[in-house]
């Protein structure tokens, strides 16, 4: 009887202990993805001096992000996210983990991917890969647009 | 006795799990992008079988337009001081743009979103 007496005192420990150590201690796993990569295949297809814009989104499909660039160039972006955060955690992550709202306009900065540059005839001139904020960061949107109407 | 134990420790463990599914925006319907032709089709006419995009984005003189309908699916697992936070977010897809004269003359499209699923973070 002593005996299951002590197992219990023992058990009723460990739990406690267990319990208080989970309000600041936690092994935690994360694993975050959003999109598919674009298979190394089909980027092999892409030749800058020669692609069209119909040819790579015919090859790569729909991209995740589109933005202008000067004299009429614009840029084709195709991100993913594949993020695991394993180890020791000191505080529960609830808030910055488990809300991943990767709808693009919240998680755009964390993409990472390919960029296609094309010229304003359409024509591919650069292939870089990166994470698309960054990517898209180099490039500089005009700031204005010709009008005719207006000369 | 285990029995009831066994059901005992189910139902405290049950509050730590989750499985959540969230969605954004209605689905593109494929059907309809049969109806797009570039160099004949209008934004007009792709706004009245898409309806509003999620985002238009100037090009010049140019434009184009996002249709995105997301689908995210999360599962956790919390049993003290162990943590399993997973989360897959996949898309249907589909971009059109436009010339000078908002004439159609490109559509790209990508569904995806059925593929996005429940498991454990240290799953691939």
């Amino acid at each position: 009887m002593d005996r299951l007496k002590s197992l219990f005192v023992a058990a009723a420990a460990a739990a406690a202990t267990a319990t208080l150590l989970s309000s600041c201690i936690a092994f935690v796993f994360v694993h975050d993805r959003a999109g598919e990569p674009l298979a190394e295949e089909r980027t092999a297809e892409l030749e800058p001096g020669v692609t069209s814009l119909a040819h790579a989104l015919e090859v790569c499909g729909a991209p995740t992000d589109v933005w202008e660039l000067p004299g009429g160039a614009c840029a084709v972006a195709y991100g993913w996210l594949d993020d695991r955060k394993d180890g020791v955690n000191f505080q529960v992550p609830l808030d910055s983990d488990f809300t991943p709202n990767l709808e693009l306009e919240q998680g755009r900065a964390r993409l990472h991917g390919v960029v296609l540059f094309f010229d304003a005839s359409g024509v591919l001139v650069d292939v870089r890969r990166g994470f698309l904020k960054a990517l898209r960061g180099e490039s500089v949107r005009p700031a204005a647009i010709d009008d005719d109407s207006a000369s | 006795m285990f029995t009831r134990l066994s059901i005992a420790l189910a139902l405290s463990l049950a509050p730590a799990c989750l499985l959540d599914r969230s969605t954004t925006n209605e689905r593109p319907e494929p059907a309809a992008l049969h109806e797009l032709t570039p160099g004949t089709t209008t934004a007009s006419d792709v706004v009245r079988l898409l309806g509003a995009p999620s985002e238009v984005v100037q090009l010049g003189k140019r434009s184009a337009y996002r249709y995105e309908h997301s689908v995210t699916k999360r599962t956790g697992l919390w049993l003290i001081v162990f943590g399993s936070l997973n989360s897959d977010t996949q898309s249907d897809r589909v971009w059109v743009f436009f010339d000078e004269n908002a004439i159609l003359t490109h559509v790209a499209s990508t569904f995806e979103s059925e593929r996005a699923e429940f498991g454990m973070a240290w799953t691939d």
